[in-house]
């Protein structure tokens, strides 16, 4: 492999960016056919409507197109499994480029 | 039983060995039935035996040849791509170029989405200020939408856009003046955001947009693979070396020479 003059500072940086534009990608979850992109924000949401007993609302997807969400336990359920599998794969991915930077 | 898959265009020899490396790099994570496009001379070429070996479907069917300014080396065979329709076997489609590599299987998941048509909106270049590209077409300002990944069914909806998208190929020169903008490339990426607009504008139907950003790889970009991972040097003249290890990141590899001297 040829020797490069490679910049630490410079490849943390876009490295940091494409995997949190990685994760970004893999934070989205598809359910009964609408894509939802997973923030903080939308999971705190649908945890307080959890919380709240409320079993039934309408939410937007991402692309703005209303969704009516019977069981939102079931749905909380299944966004808190997407964020987490995206969240240990961003993980790794950082662990195992950081001691190489 | 609605069938879903992968159709990229592998037409000519340079495009068979970025079809290969695609579908090698898609294999160690997913089995995704996987179709490409390739002109009648493709059996020729060894890599038309090892595709077929992985299990790919192949539609044939020839294109024309346009040059590209940053990649001389490269027939560039990627104007039927308005064709994806007709061509493709499946129900839903993940239309991709044959140079964008993918890692992971986020791609894959919009496939699921219960849409007529996807298209990516943004995407963000490796060593470049971090932006995420909006950018517009011509004095109308028609947003950029970049036919690199395009999810479709076979919808009324879909078929509509694809027709506008060969109409809009056909006519590039009446766009061209009306809207006021200058290539001198046929290039696909325009084509589709016309089509888009004008169908947009029409109101004859919406089209969703991609929820996140895809990688690009600009072509003064080298690559050094070795048997677990790839990794991507920018060489700019005008600020130090950065690179990043691909492995598990989507990309898309302007400078297909480049990936393939490191690749194959």
């Amino acid at each position: 492999m040829t020797e490069k003059n490679v910049s630490r500072s410079g490849s943390w940086r876009v490295t940091a960016h494409a995997l949190r534009e990685q994760f970004i990608a893999e934070n989205v979850l598809v359910y009964n056919g609408h894509a939802f992109k997973i923030t903080q924000d939308f999971l705190a949401y649908i945890d307080t409507l959890v919380r709240n007993d409320v079993t039934t609302i309408t939410v937007l997807d991402s692309s703005s197109i209303p969704f009516l969400v019977e069981d939102t336990a079931e749905f909380l359920k299944q966004l808190l499994a997407k964020h987490q599998e995206a969240t240990n794969t961003l993980a790794m991915a950082w662990a195992a480029r950081k001691n190489d930077l | 039983m609605i069938s879903k898959g992968i159709l990229a265009f592998a037409q000519g020899p340079k495009f068979l060995k970025l079809a290969l490396i695609q579908l090698t790099q898609l294999r160690q994570f997913s089995d995704i039935d996987v179709a490409y496009v390739v002109d009648d001379t493709a059996v020729d070429y060894p890599e038309y035996a090892k595709l077929e070996a992985l299990g790919v479907t192949f539609v044939t069917a020839n294109s024309k040849a346009q040059a590209r300014n940053y990649d001389l080396n490269t027939e560039w065979k990627n104007l039927g791509r308005d064709r994806a329709f007709e061509l493709s076997p499946w129900d839903k489609t993940l239309l991709v170029d044959a140079d964008f590599i993918i890692q992971s299987p986020a791609t894959l998941a919009l496939l699921d989405a219960d849409l007529p048509l996807i298209c990516s909106k943004w995407h963000h270049c490796f060593d470049q200020a971090f932006m995420l590209d909006e950018d517009t077409i011509g004095e109308h300002a028609i947003p950029m939408l970049w036919a690199t990944l395009v999810w479709f069914d076979k919808s009324d909806a879909s078929r509509a856009l694809f027709a506008r998208w060969s109409e809009v190929l056909k006519f590039l020169k009446w766009r061209q003046e009306y809207y006021g903008f200058y290539s001198s490339l046929i290039r696909n990426d325009y084509a589709l955001s016309i089509a888009v607009h004008e169908l947009e504008q029409e109101q004859k139907y919406e089209f969703a947009r991609a929820p996140y950003s895809q990688m690009v790889i600009p072509p003064w970009c080298t690559y050094e693979a070795n048997a677990n991972s790839v990794t991507v040097f920018s060489t700019t003249s005008d600020r130090p070396i950065q690179k990043i290890d691909l492995t598990g990141l989507d990309f898309h590899a302007l400078n297909k020479t480049n990936l393939i001297e490191a690749m194959v």
